[in-house]
């Protein structure tokens, strides 16, 4: 059973995502680019070979110019594309703290090479707050217009 | 028989296919023009005799108004269908011009002379009428264009699903020819109003065949799209019961919450849901997954990263 906050919820990262105005096939890099534009920040991509920051599975640190996301390579692919999507979420609802740079470690946030001072920051996986809900049905919301849009998914005339 | 066989086609069709147009706004188009298409069945005959039907909307012949808006109503949408199934955008802002025809046949309807009572031969009888006749015009010319931007769009594809609809809408502008060039010999007195002429005969082989054959193509699809979603089924109920499997008092469970919230019942959907679901476990609370486990998820995720041009090494652009 889904409860009606979740359902509002949900409701509420599709009208973010229609927001978009992503074309009915989107790709992964559209998608990028969209959110690019949206937020008129460029966004940088940082895969992170190190076992030791697991429990977190992506992170968003952002200055006033540009958002660097980190995510771990450990994971499959599909599953850093969803952590991926998830800051994204965080991004484009704008709910974020910056709790986060009290707990990783700074050298981490050094080797991302983010030049300025950040002003926002998010991690998926450390705390199960509205922020993180709202970001991850974001997540699922983005990966639907993905799933949705791959080829013989139109569902135009199918069940 | 032809028309029955196509009304019951539709109506488990348009039955079918209501949650997933509920969901997903690309099978609207086509589930309207299900809708449209019994309605328009309904306005001929089928299953419900003109003069009931006519009389419940007052005896004065208003069916056949129905019997040719909802026609084109149903082509009209199923040409947006089309061009989605194609991979272009729903094409909105022409749907002006629905209205501009659908208006079109009103006014001209309501300027036939004699209207008079419930008449099966209604058609046939006014068609001495040039308002008659231009309602007729405008119908099937409606119904021409609409039929020949479906073959125009589906032209480049060679998909056998695709034949019928070529092949259908083909059948039914050649109809729609037969069926003006029956009203103008009627206009022009060259036959009787009732008459059973070499266009009208056409027009019979034609026209409703060929919508017939549109619907076929659509169970066609619809049949190869379910058979194709039987093993994302499969997949889901296997990984929602490992999701399960592992008990709900993990601290992430309700982030895999917010996906059935806003999806509902697609299984490849859900599969997503349980797959993410299922690495929340493993990574965010460092569980380890039962080896079968991660068999299921190995696969799941092999197909998911096929349908999602993934992320992967393109991280860093």
């Amino acid at each position: 059973m889904t409860s009606r906050e979740e359902r509002l919820r949900a409701r509420s990262a599709a009208v973010i995502v229609d927001q978009l105005n992503l074309s009915s096939s989107p790709d992964w890099h559209s998608i990028l680019e969209r959110i690019e534009a949206r937020l008129g920040k460029a966004i940088r991509l940082v895969p992170v070979e190190d076992a030791a920051w697991e429990a977190v599975t992506a992170l968003l640190l952002e200055s006033e110019t540009e958002a660097l996301i980190l995510y771990p390579t450990a994971a499959p692919p599909i599953y850093q594309q969803h952590s991926v999507f998830h800051e994204f979420g965080h991004m484009l609802s704008e709910e974020m703290d910056c709790g986060i740079l009290d707990i990783i470690p700074r050298d981490l946030i050094e080797a991302a090479g983010i030049k300025e001072a950040i002003v926002k920051s998010a991690a998926r996986g450390l705390e199960i707050g509205e922020h993180e809900l709202m970001a991850e049905a974001v997540a699922y919301a983005l990966a639907r217009k993905l799933i949705n849009s791959s080829p013989g998914r139109e569902g135009v005339f199918g069940l | 028989m032809i028309n029955t066989i196509t009304i019951i086609a539709l109506g488990v069709l348009f039955l079918a296919r209501a949650p997933v147009a509920f969901r997903r706004p690309q099978a609207r188009p086509a589930w309207i023009a299900s809708g449209a298409g019994i309605a328009a069945l309904l306005s001929i005959g089928v299953l419900i005799p003109i003069p009931l039907a006519d009389s419940w909307l007052g005896g004065s012949n208003l069916l056949f108004l129905f019997r040719t808006g909802l026609p084109v109503i149903a082509f009209w949408y199923l040409r947006e269908a089309v061009a989605v199934q194609v991979g272009k955008e729903r094409p909105r802002r022409g749907r002006i011009l629905l209205w501009a025809l659908l208006v079109a046949q009103t006014v001209l309807f309501f300027m036939i002379p004699n209207r008079g009572t419930t008449n099966v031969y209604f058609v046939d009888e006014h068609m001495i009428y040039p308002a008659a006749f231009l309602w007729a015009c405008t119908y099937i010319a409606a119904i021409i264009w609409t039929s020949t931007a479906i073959i125009s769009e589906l032209l480049p594809f060679r998909g056998k699903f695709f034949v019928a609809f070529k092949v259908g809408a083909l059948m039914t502008i050649i109809g729609g020819i037969a069926l003006v060039t029956h009203c103008a010999m009627i206009l022009a007195r060259v036959i009787e109003p009732v008459s059973g002429d070499l266009a009208w005969v056409l027009f019979n082989v034609f026209f409703y065949p060929g919508i017939l054959l549109i619907v076929v193509g659509f169970v066609a699809i619809t049949i190869r799209d379910a058979v194709m979603l039987a093993p994302w089924r499969l997949r889901a109920l296997r990984l929602r019961r490992a999701v399960s499997s592992y008990g709900t008092g993990n601290s992430h469970s309700p982030i895999a919450e917010t996906m059935r919230a806003g999806v509902g019942f697609d299984p490849i959907h859900e599969t997503y849901e349980a797959t993410i679901a299922l690495r929340n476990l493993q990574y965010l609370d460092g569980i380890t997954l039962r080896a079968e486990h991660v068999k299921q998820l190995v696969e799941s995720e092999s197909e998911l990263q096929q349908m999602t041009a993934v992320l992967g090494p393109v991280g860093a652009r």
